[in-house]
């Protein structure tokens, strides 16, 4: 079973498409659509798909742990996140730039709407998990290695104009000591 | 008395979004960041009703759950989840720790106001007012060419502008008028625009104060966030921004500004400054715009584009959008424009097969 879901590339990408789409939708009013998916290879490095900006990148990252465990990055522009905060916050640009505590905030929580949009549904189908508590992170360039994951894959959505970025980390053990329930 | 609901999260985002949709309930929100703060909070205020997320740090949702269940006092508080954990095993075991609701998130904010209202009484009002009504806005500001700019902005709009040129005068005007508004610079001597805000929230709590700060002034925005003002403008003002800022934050409903029901046609009225953020505006309109023509029994949307300046890309889409769903209806379209629009249809492939009309009549005459 473990493996059966992990080979279901379709399957996986709609959960994702789910996850994202709904976020999007519900929070932003904006419809995402899925630009292209890449999957990354045990070992490699993997090129971020964000166009290079000025302004740098910034990434919210949340876990989820029990049978299913992973991470997702979910992230953009420094620009585009100013932009998509103060849209979802219904303020101006000026308004959520008051350093980048705010911004940082909504990142994290849109991460962690998205990651659990997307852990829901591996729990329904019977990989229980439970999301971590989201972290951010900001930068100009990053790179993660991911080498105990069996799944790696980069979604990228575009939200109008902006690019968003989801990028997942996966594994399952149904021997995991850890059943994944609250 | 009001009714209070305390909101339990570590992400003040899902705090400003709480405090949003409530806005117009006459709610009073209470707020914490993990559940030891809830505890406290809840102990000490005793609210109507807790919103509760599940992921926190110190202590999670579930363990406050908890306590909060086991305690005579606080145990009867109705507990709407409100978070990202949403599988069914969890929501099935917290069902059973004797929660009202639970809310997965992403969540809107119309749903959550409904769920809520199931449970405490909510004042909720309807939007009454719109852009085209007379709405009374007091503009305190002590640069007589800001509130000229400001008074020339809006006047296509019927809003009566009053000025002060400060705090005491504005408080005496405040006063003497039921104000839609109030726009404070936060640029007056000394603390007296934060003072003035005190004062007038005050007097009126539910009127919409929007602070005007100079864009570097980083110092009196933040102040003026954690005072609580509703919004900020940054100098220099840019007029449209302000509109569309002032119309959300009074909750007035600005579509009649571009959707007019005629008697046997929708005429969607393009301004000649649409803009990315006009067009947006006018994007979030087009669904429930459209149906209403459906349920008139009206057959044709006319597009009015005569005051465009030209087409771009922002524009043509918009348009193909409003087309779109005015086909997927089974409803006709046709388009008015003018020298800038024909000049600029043969510049976009989507474009050159428009056939922009002269006049609202040749649309409907054919």
């Amino acid at each position: 079973m473990t493996e059966t879901l992990l080979t279901q590339t379709e399957e996986i990408e709609r959960m994702v498409v789910y996850a994202v789409g709904e976020v999007s939708r519900t929070m932003l009013g904006i419809e995402a659509k899925l630009d292209f998916r890449r999957k990354v290879n045990k070992g490699d490095v993997s090129e971020s798909p964000l166009e290079e900006d000025d302004s740098g990148i910034v990434f919210g990252n949340v876990g989820f742990v029990g049978i299913a465990s992973g991470m997702v990055y979910f992230g953009m522009t420094a620009s585009t996140a100013q932009r998509v905060a103060a849209k979802m916050l219904d303020m101006s640009i000026a308004e959520v730039s008051d350093g980048h505590a705010l911004v940082n905030d909504v990142m994290g929580e849109l991460s962690n709407m998205t990651a659990g949009a997307f852990k829901n549904q591996l729990c329904d189908r019977g990989y229980n998990c439970r999301l971590s508590i989201p972290s951010i992170i900001r930068g100009k360039y990053f790179v993660v290695e991911g080498d105990e994951a069996e799944l790696r894959e980069i979604y990228s959505f575009k939200l109008g104009e902006e690019t968003v970025v989801f990028e997942l980390f996966m594994k399952l053990d149904r021997d995991s000591d850890d059943d994944g329930r609250l | 008395m009001k009714t209070r609901i305390l909101t339990v999260d570590d992400s003040r985002t899902v705090h400003i979004l709480v405090k949003k949709a409530f806005r117009e309930c006459g709610v009073e929100i209470l707020q914490a960041s993990n559940g030891v703060e809830g505890l406290s909070v809840a102990s000490k205020e005793k609210p109507d009703l807790i919103l509760l997320d599940i992921t926190m740090p110190v202590m999670d949702g579930v363990e406050m759950l908890t306590r909060l269940k086991g305690d005579a006092d606080l145990k009867q508080i109705p507990v709407v989840m409100l978070t990202a954990e949403g599988g069914r095993d969890a929501v099935m075991k917290i069902a059973k720790m004797g929660i009202r609701d639970y809310m997965v998130k992403p969540f809107a904010e119309d749903k959550l106001l409904e769920k809520v209202g199931r449970i405490v009484d909510l004042n909720r009002q309807v939007k009454d007012k719109t852009i085209l009504d007379s709405l009374n806005v007091l503009v305190v500001e002590d640069k007589p060419v800001i509130i000229e700019a400001i008074k020339t902005g809006l006047a296509h709009l019927p809003w009566n502008i009053i000025d002060a040129a400060n705090a005491p005068a504005a408080f005496e005007k405040f006063q003497d008028t039921d104000y839609d508004l109030v726009l404070i610079s936060l640029s007056l001597d000394g603390e007296s625009a934060f003072d003035l805000f005190k004062k007038i929230q005050s007097a009126k709590k539910k009127t919409p104060i929007i602070g005007m700060v100079v864009k570097t002034d980083a110092d009196r925005q933040h102040k003026a966030m954690q005072a609580g003002f509703d919004g900020m403008i940054t100098k220099p003002l840019d007029i449209i921004e302000l509109e569309m800022r002032a119309c959300r934050i009074m909750g007035i409903d600005t579509s009649p500004r571009y959707f007019k029901f005629e008697s046997d046609h929708l005429l969607i009225k393009l301004p000649a400054d649409a803009n990315m953020a006009r067009v947006s505006e006018i994007n979030g309109f087009i669904k429930d715009k459209v149906n209403g023509a459906v349920d008139s029994g009206y057959s044709v949307v006319v597009i009015d584009a005569s005051e465009l300046k030209g087409l771009d890309v922002n524009i043509i889409k918009l348009i193909i959008d409003i087309k779109n769903a005015c086909r997927d209806m089974s409803l006709k379209t046709g388009i008015v424009g003018n020298e800038a629009t024909k000049r600029d249809e043969n510049n976009f492939e989507e474009t050159k097969n428009w056939n922009f009309a002269e006049s609202v009549e040749e649309i409907l005459g054919s």
